[in-house]
């Protein structure tokens, strides 16, 4: 089965210094005029995202019938809760219950931002929130390939969005959300997404390396989870294409060091499997918007028309690890 | 390919361990305490407390957790040579929340869903892991995706779990929704008047049918189908009509060869969300070409309380309980039984299954449905 790339969509704060107080995002531009005013940062961020990944308009109906029951939404987000939380836990220890607003209650669940895109869009397959810090979006991209794959759904969200614990990358961190339709191909009928698919992802996978007492993982396992990465299947439909992988590697900056570790480890485990990697010194890639980080990055190689094969893998700082494999679009014959 | 669970592991209000679990349900009588925090209400409201387990974990949550994944893997008698390629899912709504509800202290951490690291660096477990956090019915979803994970291939191995413990916010939210009964949790009883959160964490290991034969492992209980579905029409409340709730659990029953023995339910003590799914079960079962009163149905919050991201692997958890000993516990708290529930409900002590088969569901804010069947290992 071959999975398409049919539609991306992202909305991202980018460090502009000197921007002082002036909003990033304006809600009314992506989402009209009403509709949003008791939707979380995240959930409007979520929202532009998907509708653009989507093809439709925020008025557009949701999809109903048939359709939206093989239609789901997975998303990824470490900071969905964490401003409403901290603002409710001070209402309550100070003005008691009645300080609370009904109308803000749902912004305390983590699924709420992909709750109300699956509301707004009509995704009746699943809506699954996945809160894993920093590879929750990727993971998102492997949960909705399994789910295609298992025959859960023939279109899926793969979707992130979050808003960062302080204002400006106060706390080295920005707002974002991105978005990417995924489809079956031959499959999905009806559910939006843009025309033209823009890469096939071939492969996910994630894995988990405990650091070590000195912070660095236990190189066998290193190795082990590289060659699995490097294993990852491409579009092998291409006999005789050249196998020159371009590999990114995204990481925030307490994670650099396993970062590196990873690349090279899979740099390796890619030659042994006897692909060359371009660039191989690429440095690893800074990830500045939470769990948003790896699909941005996504989105980016998927929109590099022609690109060839890429592996992209995100890594947290606690030690979780997920990769994503995309290659260009080979013609229905190879399907 | 076939999945079965070969471990169990359990810590609850009943205190640590499934055989506390079992003796707490077969009793039938706990009731909540007082919570350790006013939560901006006039009076401590109520809680079904875990106790401490003294595990270590990043927060509470990840404490409880641990303990449960520990009995869970030794159960299955997995090292940590086993746990170097297994997979870890873990469902959780607010996850170490005590982190950062930590009152007039400077030392607020926004770590709280860390709680999959810690445990897959405390146990080993090298595999893919997540965090599943679909409200309350994350621990349905962390079952299920741990079964898709070996179904797909991904793993052979798999523990799934799910923990939740209080929370300040969670508490003063619910009852500002008007969401919490104020006496205890009472999902049968016509007078019911909302939920009562619950702490705790519950853990399976999952795993094919080769690789528990491969390790000499018995199967306690066999997955035989999940269906999920998503209703996408409120963030809070369900859909009326149960339409998506009952389609899972159309595709939930498609993979039994019989009508389930019992249910366990998500049933919290909501009125509108149990009726819509007693209903969207009993129909479920009526177009599998049963009746809902041939199945026992079950609700064991009334207990244990709403242990919101753990609430659905307990389920699973009981429901194997429930396979092993061939009982269906009493459904607790009920002076005026709800005359609106299409299944059997047993009230005056435990009930023989039926038949060899369990379904369990769970449900969660945003219209989060996800339903497992259980059946018996051969």
């Amino acid at each position: 089965m071959t999975v398409l790339i049919t539609g991306v969509g992202t909305v991202a704060e980018e460090p502009l210094p000197g921007t002082g107080d002036v909003p990033w995002f304006d809600p009314a531009a992506h989402l009209g005029r009403r509709g949003w005013k008791y939707l979380t940062p995240a959930t409007r961020y979520l929202l532009a995202a998907g509708n653009e990944a989507l093809g439709r308009r925020h008025d557009d109906p949701p999809l109903t019938g048939a359709g939206s029951e093989r239609f789901g939404v997975v998303t990824g987000t470490q900071y969905a809760i964490d401003r409403v939380h901290r603002r409710m836990n001070a209402t309550l220890t100070t003005e008691g219950v009645h300080g609370i607003s009904p109308a803000e209650v749902p912004g305390f669940s983590m699924n709420t931002p992909g709750s109300q895109l699956a509301i707004t869009a009509g995704a009746r397959a699943f809506s699954v929130t996945l809160t894993n810090p920093v590879t929750a979006g990727l993971e998102a991209v492997q949960f909705a390939l399994t789910a295609l794959r298992t025959g859960r759904a023939d279109t899926v969200v793969a979707a992130a969005a979050d808003q960062a614990p302080e204002d400006h990358g106060g706390s080295g961190e920005y707002d974002a959300a991105a978005a990417v339709v995924l489809s079956a191909r031959g499959r999905a009928t009806g559910t939006a997404g843009a025309g033209r698919p823009l890469a096939a992802v071939t492969g996910a996978l994630s894995r988990f390396l405990a650091p070590g007492p000195a912070g660095a993982p236990d190189p066998a396992a290193l190795a082990a989870s590289a060659a699995r990465i490097a294993a990852l299947p491409g579009a092998t439909e291409r006999p005789g294409a050249a196998d020159a992988v371009r590999l990114v590697v995204v990481a925030p900056a307490a994670a650099t060091h396993l970062a590196l570790a990873v690349r090279d480890a899979v740099t390796e485990a890619l030659a042994d499997g006897g692909s060359t990697v371009r660039d191989a010194d690429a440095t690893v890639r800074p990830a500045r918007h939470c769990a948003v980080s790896g699909l941005l990055e996504l989105v980016a190689l998927a929109r590099s028309d022609g690109g060839g094969p890429a592996l992209l893998i995100s890594v947290s700082e606690s030690g979780h690890l997920t990769a994503i494999r995309i290659d260009d679009v080979v013609g229905p014959e190879f399907t | 390919m076939t999945v079965v669970v070969t471990g169990l592991g359990a810590v609850s209000c009943f205190g640590s361990g499934t055989g506390a679990l079992w003796e707490g349900l077969l009793r039938a009588d706990r009731r909540p305490e007082p919570a350790p925090d006013l939560c901006g209400l006039p009076a401590r409201p109520h809680l079904y407390a875990a106790p401490d387990t003294g595990a270590p974990g990043t927060g509470r949550t990840g404490a409880l957790l641990a303990s449960a994944v520990a009995e869970a893997v030794a159960e299955a008698g997995l090292t940590r040579r086993d746990l170097a390629d297994a997979g870890l899912a873990v469902g959780t709504s607010l996850g170490d929340i005590d982190l950062a509800e930590r009152s007039g202290e400077p030392g607020r951490s926004l770590a709280t869903h860390r709680v999959t690291a810690s445990l897959a660096a405390r146990f080993g477990v090298g595999g893919p892991g997540q965090t599943l956090s679909t409200a309350c019915s994350a621990g349905a979803y962390a079952v299920a995706w741990g079964a898709e994970l070996i179904g797909t291939g991904q793993a052979d191995v798999v523990v799934a779990c799910g923990g939740d413990a209080f929370s300040r916010v969670a508490v003063g939210t619910l009852q500002r929704f008007g969401l919490l009964d104020g006496e205890c949790c009472r999902p049968f009883d016509t007078h019911r008047a909302g939920m009562v959160t619950g702490e705790g964490a519950a853990a399976l290991v999952l795993e094919s049918e080769e690789s528990a034969r491969r390790r000499g492992r018995t199967a306690h209980a066999v997955l035989a189908g999940h269906g999920w579905s998503c209703d996408a029409h409120h963030p809070m409340a369900p859909e009326p009509s149960g339409e998506q709730l009952r389609r899972s659990a159309a595709r939930a029953l498609a993979g039994l060869d019989e009508v389930p023995g019992a249910a366990v339910l998500h049933r919290a003590g909501v009125a509108v969300n149990d009726t819509v799914e007693a209903a969207a079960i009993g129909e479920a079962v009526t177009a599998a070409g049963g009746s809902g009163g041939d199945v026992l149905g079950y609700a064991p919050k009334a207990v244990m309380g709403h242990t919101a991201g753990a609430a659905g692997v307990f389920g699973c958890v009981i429901a194997a309980l429930v396979l092993r000993h061939g009982l269906v516990p009493p459904n607790a708290h009920v002076t005026d039984p709800d005359p609106q529930c299409p299944l059997a409900v047993p009230l005056d002590g435990p009930v023989p299954l039926p038949r060899p088969s369990v379904l369990v569901s769970g449900t969660g804010f945003g219209g989060n449905n996800a339903v497992l069947t259980w059946r018996a290992a051969a």
